[in-house]
């Protein structure tokens, strides 16, 4: 597939749920009392609340979730988290396990690990369905297959299932559905993710637009839910900040299609759902960002993308390039610390640092701060090279010396020019730059010359 | 790992305990009146893609109801409420879902209404198959239990967990949709394509 | 309108004033025309944002730390303004508290000058409370590019269309997405900021056919310019003092 159409797709799928978010969003001063900024300032010290206190509000989860029937896991690592759930599912004696969107799941590389096991394991979010078809991995945290023009799905829709050539939108989600009915109606185990996890109800609470969780955390008599640590609010009551900030900035929706809040599996005098539920509560390097004031607002995260879709960086280059499973702004602060400075310390640099992410971040994270922090370590860390410590710091020793500043001002005065531009500089890290943009010519006076020469006497003149 | 070991390590790790008190979410609900909510609800409801229909008596609701599923099959989810109607309902049986086969229409009951939101509130009384597999939804709902906000429905879904345990309350708000196929919404993904909510006023 | 007259320190930043002379001149002379005292020192360098940005920031404090102690000396009441016509600039100055947070006496000198600290256009309209323009711009279009750092860390967005409109310039509703600049980033990621580039000139068809392309941000004016110089487009990019000022050649008949 051609690059420009997907990065098409990208441009145009990100910036029509960028703009339903500015709408949705400036709605919430008249539906909220608190109104938008209110609403982000509440939820951002609720998140920070609970961050002061984590292990504490885990434990009141645990506990409330267990006492309404869950059973409640936790796990340091991506390889504990993927050991407890084979653990799991072992005892079950299953074949298919269906699952619903979940980003710890992509983050711990689960479903490798289950197929190795010999399961049948069938993403059901239409979007992640499509992607596990190509076995590719999710472009983006909240819109998967942005990235895919729709062509490409009709094309692998007409060679697996028949479906035409041309079909719509619609059609081809009826085939999906189709397909993916029979999974859910014999699948023994449904995995999910988890939006929230409530401390005083120990609920989980999923939103999305399909129901596709609905259904995987009702049809299989065995319901897993993977959720990272952080996912915490203190009680139900808070949930209508999140929620009210979650759907109106990840789509633009007042409320997303299904909302479940689960506490606990089936009881014995309801007609349906799971006999067991597994709550498994992965760490995974969250608790290095927890000890690291200058980082745990990352935590604050509620996987919304808002700061995904409004990035002028990620509408161009798609989620692909960041290279894992967390993408856009929120993947440039977030996998430097999941993966190691060493192996990311590039991403805080995909950034012109316009600030676009951390204006819309719901729960108020300093991202475009957080992007800097992370570049200093890696300048501290000699991760960037000799060359740019070098001339960072010849940089710096010419601005503070007003001597050595005047005599390198007036060299670049005399640097040669064609027709008052400069098509080449002679420095090799600004020729990428002129590749595309012409720079003008550092000829003539620089304004400290004209100052001299006439306006500061014209100031006199008319002075006071 | 195991859980004492796992808390005890966090505990390490963890910054000089703060002693930050944080603001409380905002209680107060949107004050509206009953009329108010009627509306936003009629209003929001509609635009989440939900068919809204008002009706005066329990006559007029069997009636709707007969409309809508035209002869089609349906299983009742578990209303309690309105369950007289559906028993009086002519030319259909009911039938206990074991698979979505066959089955059109899923009649449910909701126990909240959100006005702002335009959502209905199903809880686990309702057979969770029955509110998602048929590729229709009628919802019944109480004009009197519609609240201005979520604030309000999830104040009583609060009182309701710490009274008695329910293994889930759904925020139910229009079709199933997705727009993974390069933004182009398609209903009916997963869940309900259609969804009719009767609100009886 | 203040009653005495304001006296101003410019902070010129060292890409007027090697690459944006015009621009600079312009705003002294438009301080001038509301009435300022305008000083200048020649000590004056950068804001250190370059080495901040790019992470190195054992140089941007250097650079910070002499910017102000430069400032510092130049306040000589508490009435006295920092005025600048890049608001990239200015955001930077701002974030010198948190760049310097372990050192208490720079920290001292920051709460004293930081809240002196302006751009131009805010300078102009916050606290001159200007509404009368000098120049006629009613035959022009104007195509106003929003600096990221001047808008979301000064808060500048109403103020540049303010005075455009007060000159009554007709003015281009663009979108306020990144030209792409970013500083090193244009040079460590050139193509990812070409496209952005790209998409900001060809965002709204009708920016192309303005008359004037303008920004409060010598650093955008230049990217876009650059940009600009690659279409055929009788399109010129000045800076908002050029346009504002009638001294400039816009207004040279
Ligand atoms: S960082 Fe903020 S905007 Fe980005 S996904 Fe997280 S909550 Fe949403």
């Amino acid at each position: 597939m051609a690059k420009a159409e997907k990065r098409g797709a990208v441009l145009r799928g990100t910036s029509m749920v960028d703009s339903r978010r500015k709408i949705a969003c400036a709605e919430l001063d008249t539906d909220d009392p608190a109104g938008y900024q209110g609403l982000r300032n509440i939820a951002a010290s609720i998140k920070d609340t609970v961050l002061a206190d984590l292990p504490t509000y885990l434990e009141t989860f645990a506990n409330n979730a267990e006492a309404a029937g869950a059973k409640v896991h936790f796990a340091s690592d991506a390889a504990d988290a993927r050991e407890t759930i084979q653990d799991i599912i072992r005892s079950k004696g299953a074949k298919v396990i269906v699952k619903s969107k979940s980003m710890v799941s992509e983050e711990i590389d689960l479903n490798a690990a289950l197929e190795l096991d010999g399961y049948r394991v069938i993403e059901t979010d239409l979007g992640e369905f499509i992607l596990q078809l190509e076995h590719e991995h999710p472009s983006h945290i909240v819109l998967p297959a942005v990235h895919k023009p729709k062509v490409e799905v009709e094309r692998m829709f007409n060679k697996l299932y028949k479906s035409p050539m041309g079909a719509s939108a619609d059609d081809l989600a009826q085939t999906a559905r189709r397909v993916i009915r029979q999974d859910f109606l014999d699948a023994e185990v449904g995995i999910s993710g988890g939006n929230f996890l409530v401390a005083d109800t120990g609920s989980i609470v999923i939103v999305e637009n399909e129901g596709n969780a609905r259904l995987t955390t009702s049809l299989p008599k065995c319901h897993i839910a993977i959720v990272g640590i952080e996912k915490i609010i203190p009680s139900i009551d808070d949930l209508p900040v999140f929620l009210n900030l979650l759907s109106r900035s990840a789509t633009g929706q007042r409320s997303t299609v299904f909302v479940s809040t689960i506490t606990g599996p089936k009881t014995l005098d309801e007609p349906d759902g799971p006999d067991e539920m597994h709550i498994v509560l992965v760490d995974n390097r969250r608790s290095t960002i927890l000890a690291d004031e200058k980082l745990r607002p990352i935590l604050r995260c509620i996987r919304c993308a808002a700061c995904v879709n409004t990035c002028p960086v990620y509408q161009q280059i798609g989620g692909h390039a960041y290279g894992w499973v967390y993408t856009g702004p929120i993947g440039a602060i977030l996998d430097p610390v999941l993966l190691g400075l060493e192996d990311a310390y590039h991403l805080p640099y995909a950034s012109s640092l316009c600030g676009a992410c951390t204006e819309v971040c719901p729960v108020k994270i300093p991202i475009d701060d957080i992007l800097v922090e992370h570049r200093r370590r890696a300048v501290n860390a000699s991760l960037t090279g000799p060359v740019e410590a070098m001339a960072m710091a010849s940089f710096a020793t010419v601005m503070v010396n007003h001597n050595l500043y005047e005599a390198a001002t007036r060299l670049a005065a005399v640097m040669p020019s064609s027709n008052g531009r400069m098509s080449r500089l002679p420095l090799p890290v600004i020729t990428d730059w002129q590749s595309s943009r012409d720079l003008p010519a550092m000829k003539g006076p620089r304004f400290r010359d004209i100052w001299k020469q006439r306006l500061a006497s014209a100031g006199a003149n008319n002075g006071s | 790992m195991d859980r004492k070991k796992f808390l005890s390590q966090l505990r390490a790790q963890m910054p000089v305990q703060s002693t930050q008190t944080h603001s409380h979410a905002p209680r107060t609900q949107r004050a509206l009146s009953v009329d108010e909510c009627l509306d936003m609800f009629v209003s929001r409801a509609t635009a989440a893609l939900t068919h809204v229909h008002i009706c005066e008596s329990d006559d007029e609701v069997g009636s709707l109801i007969e409309n809508i599923i035209d002869g089609a099959s349906y299983v009742n989810t578990g209303c309690h409420q309105f369950a007289h109607i559906l028993t009086n309902l002519n030319g259909h049986s009911e039938q206990v879902l074991t698979e979505d086969k066959n089955v059109t229409f899923g009649i449910s009951e909701a126990r909240i209404g959100v006005a702002l939101t335009g959502t209905c509130v199903l809880d686990a009384s309702q057979h969770r198959g029955g509110t998602l597999l048929p590729p229709r939804h009628i919802i019944l709902l109480n004009a009197a239990d519609i609240v201005p906000d979520l604030y309000s429905a999830y104040g009583i879904v609060g009182q309701s967990l710490r009274a008695k345990r329910t293994s889930v309350f759904a925020f139910h708000t229009g079709p199933s949709r997705s727009a993974d196929i390069e933004q182009t919404m398609a209903l009916g993904v997963h869940g309900p394509g259609d969804v009719h909510v009767i609100v009886v006023a | 309108m203040l009653q005495t007259k304001p006296r101003v320190h410019l902070f010129i930043t060292c890409v007027a004033d090697r690459l944006g002379v015009s621009a600079a001149e312009s705003t002294v002379n438009l301080l001038r025309l509301y009435g300022c005292d305008v000083q200048f020192s020649e000590l004056q360098s950068c804001c250190g944002q370059p080495a901040y940005n790019a992470g190195h920031h054992d140089a941007a404090k250097q650079v910070a730390r002499y910017w102000l102690a430069t400032y510092d000396k130049l306040l000589a009441s508490a009435d006295d303004y920092i005025v600048t016509p890049s608001g990239s600039c200015g955001a930077m100055i701002h974030h010198y508290k948190d760049l310097l947070v372990d050192e208490p006496s720079q920290i001292a000198i920051c709460n004293r000058v930081l809240p002196r600290v302006r751009e131009l256009t805010q300078f102009l309209v916050d606290d001159l409370a200007v509404t009368q323009s000098f120049v006629n711009l009613s035959s022009f279009t104007v195509a106003y590019h929003d600096s990221c750092h001047a808008m979301r860390n000064m808060g500048v967005y109403d103020q540049p269309r303010a005075l455009l409109k007060s000159a009554g310039a007709t003015l281009i509703d663009w979108d306020s997405s990144c030209c792409g600049f970013g500083g090193l980033f244009s040079v460590k990621l050139p193509q990812i900021s070409t496209a952005m580039l790209d998409r900001k000139l060809d965002s709204v068809t009708n920016v192309m056919s303005a008359d004037f392309l303008t920004s409060t941000d010598l650093g955008c004016l230049l990217q876009l310019d650059g940009g600009l110089q690659r279409r055929s487009t009788r399109l010129r990019t000045l800076h908002i003092a050029e346009l504002l000022d009638p001294a400039s050649v816009v207004h040279a008949k």
